[in-house]
C-alpha cells in the first residue's frame, strides 16, 4: 500500500504532457513522469520515493509503436519489453530484454521506463548503445534526436519536464552478429552480476555491459582497447583501466567475484569473436 | 472399496482452483479497525525516546500504543518478549509502536509520523559472539523470566537453553576409535516464506469473551497462551484458524495474536485486524533458526561409528520462542540415524541480535541432519570408504538406542531398506563423480534422515463424527489444514473404517477452538498419526451406537452386527440388516415410535508412555515415533565459476503405510524443494550493524519452477504399529536429508569440504580458491 | 487528458462486466479488487512484484496487480480467476494435486490460463519463460508442470 496521496495525469499527446509537468512544477509541485509503473509503485510503497503527481505516458500513441522508418527502426519508449521482445528483427534487443526481470513483469516493464529508471542495471539499454541508437527526448520547447551515447553519461541525461518518447536504430544492425552473457547469482529471476552484450560489425568488437558498476556503460576506449590486436589475457589484464567506474560490491556478489567472473566471460566472449 | 492408498482428490481443491478458498485476509467488514507496527531500525539499541504526538493527531487514529502501555511477556517456554520493545530493541524490525486507524492507510500514515530516537548498543551477530566471555548481555533480566521445567536457561549470559546428552562413555569411545574427524559447521538465520504472511483479526465482545481469527497452525495453544499471558478465563477465548496459506512451522505457537488482542482492547474491544507485510512476515515475525555447530565423531577401521561429541550453538535471534525446543529435539536426535554407543552433546539455544526464530519444517532435525551427514562423509573419506556404505554400516535399527537411550521398537522403520532403494533411484552404483564430455561435473550426494515429534508428553488429538439424512459423515477435528491435505487424509481414513466412498465424508475446514475437540497443534508431522487414531476412535464410538440401536430392531446382538457401505447388517446373514442413514439419526418405527437418538462418534488419543528427559544425561523417552529415510542428490556443476543445476533429488521413506500416495510424494518432493531452496540460495544477510539487507523476494531468492529438479521418491512401509492402519508422520521429513546430501554432493564435485550454507556459487568458488 | 486528483468513481471492465467503484490514485488494482469488489481470489504475497500470487490478466496478458494503479486498468479488460470457469486448466490443476495451501494457486492458473490461450503447445522452455513469474513454497513445481501438460491435453480433446 503507497502511504501518501497524489494526483494522476494520463495525457493523450505529448504536448499536453510536457504541459502538464510544467503546470505542476509552477505549482510547487513535484511531478513524475510514469510508464510501466513497475519501479514507482515498489518505491513508493517502501518510501523510497515521493512526488505529488504521477504523469502517465501510456496514452501517447507516438509512445507505443513500433515502425520502420526511412532511417531506421522506431521503437516507441511505451513497448514492453514483451512487445520489444515480439519484434523479431534485432535478435540481440530480443535476447538482453528477455532476460530482465520475470515474463509477467515484462508484460508491464517498458523501454523508456527502464532506460530512465534509478536502478543500477538498466538492461535494455545495452543494445541501443552498441547500436548507437537515436534517441527521442520531449520537452517544453519541443522534440530533439540525439545519440544515445552522446545523451548517455552514467544515466541518460535528461533536463526537468523532459521524458524519451522512443529510439530508432538503423536497419544496418539487424544482421549484425552479437554475443550475450548474463551472469546471476542463482536464481535466473535476479539482476545481473553482470550482463555483457557485445556486437562485430566492420568497426570491429563492441561491448556494453551493466551490473559490473553503479551504472550501465560503453566505453569506446575499452572497445578501443579489446580490438588492439593483443593477447586476451593481456586484454584482460589491463582492462580496467577502461572499466569507467568501481567494480560493483553488493548483496548479489564481492567485488572479487564479480571481477573474476567478468573476466572469464570476457575472455569468452573474445575466444568467440576470434572464432568467428 | 479401499480408502486407504489411493490419492483421493483434496476436498478443497474445486476451492482453490476457482479462488474460492478463503484464507483469513480475504474476510472483510466495514467495522474493522485496522493496526500497523512501527519497527526498529536498529539491531540493538536503548530506546532514548518514542514521539507519537504527531501520530495521535492523524485522522482516523485511535490509538497509538507504545511498549511501556503494555506489561506483558511473551514467550511459549520463556517469557523474554515485550509485546512492543520496552526500554531496548533487541533486533532490526521489532515492533517499537503500534497504530490502530479505520483504514490500513491511515495506519500506515500514522506509523510513519511516529519518531523513535535510539542509543546504539553493541550489535552481537553470531553465536560465537554472543558466548565470548565479554559479550554483552541480550536479556540482562533473564533470572525474571517465567519458563517451563524441561527449559535450562542460563542468567547472565546469553544462553536461553542448554540441553545435554551423556551416553555411555565419550571417552572410552574415541580412545577406541581408529579415525576421528572434526569439523565445525554453520548456517544463518533465514526464513520459511509462507506465500500468505501472517494475520490476525481480535475482538473482544461486550461480556468480556475474546474472539480471534489467525492464520494459525496451534489454535488451541493461542487459547491456552492467552490464558496464560493475559490471565483471561481460557473458556472465554474462541481462536478460529481458516484454512492457511502455508506454514511449514512458522504458524505455530503465538504470532500476532497477543498483540492484536492488545490493539483491540486498546480501542475498547472493537474488532481490529492486523496483517504483516512481507517484510515485516520475513524480518519482525521469527524465522528460521541459525547455527553454528562442531563435530567429533570417531569410528573403527571398519568403519563402525564409536563416539559422538556434538556443540550446537543455534542461533535464536533476540527471544527464545520455540527455539528454545529446537535445541532441545536437536540434542534428543543428535546423532542422525545411527547406531553410536558413546555419545556427548551440549545443545545451546543462543540469544544474538538477529530475527528470532520460531518452529521450522524438521524442527532441529534439518539442522542437526547438516551436521552429521557432512560429518559422516567426511569420515567415509578418511576412512576411504563409500559413504552409502558407511550409512549402511551404521543405519540404526530395531533394538538399537537412540542418544536418550531409549530403545527402538518393532515399529521402528526400516533404514538399510530407504538407503538401498535411494542408492538404486539415484545410480549410485553407476559412480557419484563424472566429469562430463564439456568439462562439467556431475556429482551425486547422500543424507539419511530421521525424525519424532518434538512435543509435549501428553500431547493429544480429539474426534467428533456426526451423520447426515443421507447417512454420510461429518468429520470434525482440531487439526488445521496447512496445504498437507490432513482433512482429505482423515476422510479417507473415515471412509476406509465404514466401507464408503471418501466422497461420502464431509470435513470441516475451519477450527474453532470453541466447538473443535481439542488438538494440541498442527506441527510436528504428528496430526496424521494422533488424529487419525481419534479419528478411528470417533468411528468406532459411531459404530457401536450404530449397532446398539440397530440391535433393537433386528433384534440381535450388538456383537453379531457390522457396520459396513452404508449399511448395518448380521454378520453371517448379510440381507438383514438396515441402512446406516435410518439408524444415525435415530431409527423410526413404521408407526411413528423412534428410538436411539442420534449418533455421535467422539474419539480421542493421547501419546503413549513418553517422558521428559534427565538434565544431565538426556536419558528418558521423549519420541512418540521415528520416521526414517534416505535421500539423495545429483547435481551439473561447471568447475570455471562453480554454478550449478540440481538434477535430480531422491527420497525413499519408511512411511509406514501410504494414505494418499499423490499428497505424500507432494509433501516429500515438496519438501525437498524447500531444503533445496535453503541450502543453496537462501539466508539472511546482515550488515555489521545488524541489519538483514535481503527481506523482501526481490533479494531474498526461493527456488523457482526452471531450478527445480526431477523427483524421486518411493516408499517402504514398516507399519507403525499404533498409527493408523500403521501410517506415520511424513509432512516434514523430506527436507531434512537434503541439505546434507546437497552439500556432499559439491563437496565431491570440487574435493573441497563444504560445510557452511547457503551453497551459493560465489561461496564454492571462495573456499575452493582459499583451499588452494 | 484523464485525470484523478482525489477520491473518484473509476469504471473497470471485470470478468465481462462493468463495475463502478471509488478509488484514489494511489490504489493498486490488487486492493481495488480485494477491498472494494469483493474478488478475493488475486492474493497478496508480497506486494513488490515478485511472487505472482497477485496476477491477473489485462487485455488477456498476465500481470501483476500489486504494481499496477487501478487508474491504470481503465480502458482494458481485466479477467481475474473468479472470471474462470472449469477451464482446462483449474481441472488440470485438481487432477494432478498442483498446489498444497493453495494460496499460489489463483496467481498461477491465471498465468497458465493466458499462456495456453496464447501459446497452447507451449513446450518446457515457454512454461519455464512463463511460470518463473510465480512463487509457489508447497510443491516442488513438479505437478504444476503436469497440470500445464495434462491441460494442454484437455483442451485439444485427448
Ligand atoms: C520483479 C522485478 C524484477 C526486475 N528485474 C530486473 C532486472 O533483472 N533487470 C533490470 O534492469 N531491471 C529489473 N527490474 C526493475 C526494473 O528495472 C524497473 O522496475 C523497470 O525498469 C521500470 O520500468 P517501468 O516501465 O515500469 O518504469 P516506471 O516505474 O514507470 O518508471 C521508472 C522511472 O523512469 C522514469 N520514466 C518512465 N518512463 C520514462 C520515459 N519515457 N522517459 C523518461 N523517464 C521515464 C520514471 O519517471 C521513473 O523515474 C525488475 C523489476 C521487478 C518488479
Ligand atoms: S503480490 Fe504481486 S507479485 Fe507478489
Ligand atoms: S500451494 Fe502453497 S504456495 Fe503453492
Amino acid at each position: 500500500m503507497i502511504s501518501f496521496d497524489f494526483e494522476y495525469y494520463r495525457p493523450d499527446s505529448i504536448k499536453e504532457a510536457t504541459d502538464v509537468y510544467a503546470q505542476l512544477h509552477e505549482e510547487g509541485k513535484s511531478p513524475l513522469y510514469f510508464s510501466g509503473g513497475t519501479e514507482v509503485i515498489t518505491m513508493a510503497r517502501k518510501g523510497a520515493l515521493k512526488f505529488d503527481a504521477l504523469i502517465d505516458l501510456k496514452n501517447i500513441e507516438e509512445m507505443n509503436v513500433y515502425r520502420k522508418d526511412e532511417d531506421g527502426i522506431y521503437f516507441g519508449a511505451n513497448m514492453t519489453l514483451n512487445e520489444a521482445a515480439e519484434m523479431k528483427d534485432f535478435p540481440l534487443i530480443r535476447e538482453v530484454v528477455r532476460t530482465i526481470g520475470d515474463h509477467t513483469i515484462r508484460n508491464r516493464i517498458t523501454l523508456g521506463g527502464n532506460i530512465c529508471g534509478r536502478l543500477p542495471y538498466r538492461e535494455a539499454l545495452l543494445p541501443f548503445l552498441l547500436y548507437d541508437a537515436q534517441v527521442y527526448i520531449a520537452g517544453i520547447n519541443g522534440i530533439k534526436a540525439l545519440s544515445i551515447n552522446e545523451a548517455f553519461n552514467k544515466r541518460l541525461v535528461l533536463s526537468k519536464g523532459e521524458f524519451v518518447i522512443g529510439f530508432k536504430v538503423k536497419e544496418s544492425f539487424m544482421d549484425t552478429k552479437y554475443l550475450n552473457i548474463r551472469k546471476v547469482k542463482t536464481s535466473e529471476i535476479d539482476y545481473p552480476l553482470f550482463h555483457i552484450a557485445s556486437i562485430k560489425d566492420e568497426e570491429g568488437i563492441k561491448i556494453a555491459v551493466s551490473g559490473l558498476c553503479a551504472y550501465p556503460f560503453r566505453s569506446y576506449e575499452l572497445d578501443k582497447h579489446i580490438n588492439c590486436n593483443s593477447e586476451p589475457d593481456e586484454i584482460i589484464n589491463n582492462v580496467y583501466q577502461f572499466i569507467p567506474g568501481t567494480i560493483k560490491e553488493d548483496n548479489i556478489a564481492s567485488a572479487e567475484y564479480r571481477k573474476a567472473l567478468f573476466e572469464l566471460n570476457l575472455e569468452k566472449i573474445l575466444e568467440k569473436w576470434g572464432e568467428a | 472399496m479401499g480408502s486407504i492408498g489411493i490419492s483421493a482428490v483434496r476436498k478443497e481443491a474445486k476451492d482453490k482452483v476457482a479462488g474460492r478458498l478463503k484464507y483469513l485476509n480475504d474476510y472483510n467488514s466495514p467495522d474493522l479497525l485496522y493496526g500497523a507496527l512501527k519497527t526498529s531500525t536498529f539491531a540493538h539499541g536503548r530506546i532514548k525516546s518514542i514521539d507519537i504526538s504527531e501520530a495521535l493527531k492523524m485522522p482516523g487514529v485511535r490509538a497509538v500504543l507504545t511498549g511501556k502501555d503494555l506489561p506483558y511477556r511473551f514467550g511459549i517456554y520463556l517469557g523474554d518478549k515485550p509485546p512492543l520493545a520496552i526500554e531496548k530493541v533487541r533486533y532490526y524490525g521489532e515492533p517499537v509502536a503500534a497504530v490502530v486507524a479505520d483504514s490500513q492507510r491511515e495506519a500506515d500514515e500514522a506509523v510513519e509520523a511516529i519518531k523513535v530516537e535510539y542509543e546504539a548498543l553493541e550489535v552481537i551477530n553470531s553465536p560465537t559472539e554472543a558466548l565470548a566471555d565479554s559479550a554483552v548481555l541480550i536479556h540482562e533480566n533473564m533470572d525474571e523470566y517465567p519458563h517451563i521445567d524441561a527449559i535450562r536457561p542460563e542468567p547472565g549470559s546469553n544462553i536461553a537453553n542448554r540441553t545435554k546428552i551423556r551416553k555411555g562413555n565419550i571417552k572410552e569411545g574415541f580412545e577406541k576409535s581408529h579415525v576421528i574427524v572434526e569439523e565445525t559447521f554453520s548456517f544463518p538465520p533465514s526464513d520459511h516464506v509462507a506465500m500468505e504472511t501472517r494475520a490476525a483479526v481480535a475482538e473482544i465482545l461486550g461480556d468480556g469473551r475474546i474472539v480471534i481469527h489467525s492464520t494459525t497452525q496451534a489454535p488451541f495453544v493461542v487459547k491456552n497462551l492467552m490464558g496464560a499471558y493475559f490471565g483471561v478465563d481460557p473458556g472465554k477465548v474462541t481462536v478460529i484458524a481458516h484454512a492457511i496459506g502455508g506454514g511449514y512451522g512458522g504458524k505455530a505457537g503465538m504470532q500476532l495474536e497477543g498483540l492484536v488482542y492488545l490493539l483491540s482492547k486498546a480501542v475498547g474491544g472493537k474488532k481490529v485486524k492486523l496483517v504483516n507485510t512481507r517484510e515485516q512476515d520475513m524480518i519482525t515475525s521469527p524465522g528460521h533458526i541459525g547455527l553454528e555447530a562442531k563435530a567429533r565423531i570417531g569410528a573403527s577401521k571398519e568403519g563402525e561409528l564409536m563416539a559422538a561429541e556434538l556443540l550446537f550453538m543455534f542461533d535464536s535471534g533476540a527471544y527464545a520462542d520455540y527455539a528454545v525446543n529446537i535445541s532441545r529435539a536437536a540434542a534428543i536426535g543428535c546423532t542422525g540415524p545411527y547406531r553410536v554407543p558413546n555419545v556427548w552433546c551440549d545443545s545451546l539455544c543462543v540469544y544474538t541480535n538477529h530475527p528470532f526464530a520460531t518452529a521450522y519444517r524438521g524442527f532441529g532435525h534439518i539442522e542437526l541432519a547438516f551436521v552429521i551427514e557432512r560429518t559422516m562423509d567426511i569420515l567415509a573419506d578418511k576412512l576411504n570408504m563409500d559413504s552409502m556404505e558407511l550409512r549402511m554400516k551404521n543405519a540404526i535399527c530395531k533394538g538399537d538406542t537412540t542418544p536418550t537411550q531409549s530403545l527402538l521398537d518393532s515399529n521402528t522403520g526400516d533404514l538399510k531398506a530407504c538407503i538401498k532403494r535411494t542408492a538404486e533411484m539415484i545410480g549410485w552404483q553407476e559412480g557419484s563423480r563424472v566429469v562430463t564430455e564439456d568439462g562439467k561435473i556431475r556429482a551425486k550426494g547422500f543424507g539419511c534422515l530421521w525424525k519424532a515429534p518434538a512435543m509435549p508428553t501428553n500431547t493429544d488429538a480429539g474426534a467428533i463424527i456426526t451423520f447426515n439424512e443421507d447417512g454420510s459423515i461429518n468429520v470434525h477435528c482440531g487439526v488445521v489444514e496447512i496445504g498437507q491435505g490432513i482433512k482429505t487424509g482423515f476422510a479417507q481414513i473415515a471412509a476406509e473404517k465404514f466401507g464408503i466412498d471418501v466422497e461420502q465424508v464431509h470435513v470441516i475446514m475451519d477450527v474453532n477452538t470453541s466447538i473443535s475437540p481439542h488438538d494440541w497443534a498442527t506441527a510436528a508431522s504428528r496430526g496424521l498419526m494422533m488424529g487419525g487414531r481419534a479419528i478411528l476412535s470417533a468411528c468406532e464410538d459411531a459404530i457401536s451406537q450404530i449397532k446398539h440401536t440397530a440391535s433393537q430392531v433386528l433384534r440381535c446382538p450388538e456383537e453379531d452386527l457390522h457396520v459396513w457401505g452404508g449399511r448395518v447388517f448380521i454378520k453371517e446373514e448379510e440381507h438383514i440388516g438396515l441402512l446406516v442413514k435410518d439408524v444415525a439419526l435415530g431409527y423410526v418405527y413404521p408407526d411413528g415410535n423412534a428410538i436411539g437418538g442420534q449418533v455421535i462418534g467422539r474419539g480421542k488419543y493421547i501419546s503413549r508412555r513418553l517422558t521428559g528427559i534427565d538434565p544431565d544425561t538426556g536419558k528418558g523417552n521423549p519420541a512418540l515415533e521415528w520416521t526414517l529415510g534416505a535421500q539423495a542428490v545429483e547435481l551439473e556443476l561447471d568447475p570455471t565459476d562453480c554454478s550449478y543445476r540440481i538434477i535430480k533429488a531422491a527420497c525413499t521413506m519408511d512411511v509406514g503405510k501410504l494414505i494418499n500416495p499423490a499428497m505424500a510424494r507432494g509433501q516429500i518432493a515438496g519438501g525437498m524443494a524447500m531444503a533445496l531452496s535453503f541450502a543453496r540460495q537462501e539466508g539472511f544477510e546482515f550488515n555489521d550493524r545488524g541489519h538483514v539487507i535481503n527481506r523482501d523476494l526481490r533479494s531474498y531468492k526461493t527456488l523457482r519452477i526452471g531450478d527445480a529438479p526431477e523427483y524421486l521418491v518411493d516408499y517402504v512401509e514398516t507399519p507403525q504399529g499404533d498409527g493408523p492402519y500403521g501410517a506415520r508422520g511424513l509432512g516434514e521429513q523430506g527436507v531434512i536429508g537434503i541439505p546434507g546430501a546437497l552439500a556432499n554432493a559439491l563437496s565431491r564435485a570440487l574435493g573441497v569440504p563444504f560445510n557452511h550454507l547457503p551453497l551459493t556459487p560465489e561461496s564454492l568458488w571462495k573456499k575452493r580458491r582459499d583451499n588452494r | 487528458m484523464k485525470s484523478y486528483k482525489d477520491y473518484t468513481q473509476l469504471i473497470l471492465k471485470i470478468n465481462g462486466q462493468i463495475r463502478k467503484v471509488i478509488v484514489s490514485p494511489n490504489d493498486t488494482l490488487l486492493h481495488v479488487l480485494r477491498e472494494k469488489l469483493g474478488l478475493t481470489g488475486a492474493k497478496p504475497g508480497c506486494e513488490n512484484g515478485d511472487c505472482g500470487a497477485c496476477t491477473v490478466l489485462m487485455d488477456g496478458k498476465p500481470v501483476k496487480s500489486c504494481i499496477i494503479l487501478a487508474v491504470e486498468a481503465e480502458g482494458h479488460e481485466i479477467t481475474t480467476i473468479e472470471g474462470l470457469k472449469d477451464t482446462p486448466i483449474q481441472r488440470a490443476f485438481v487432477e494432478e494435486s498442483a498446489f498444497q495451501c493453495g494460496y499460489c494457486t489463483p496467481g498461477f492458473i491465471m498465468n497458465c490460463h493466458a499462456m495456453l490461450n496464447t501459446i497452447p503447445d507451449a513446450d518446457y522452455d515457454t512454461i519455464k519463460e512463463w511460470l518463473s513469474s510465480n512463487i509457489c513454497r508447497c510443491t516442488g513445481y513438479e505437478e504444476i508442470k503436469k497440470a500445464v501438460k495434462k491441460a494442454q491435453k484437455i483442451a485439444g480433446g485427448l
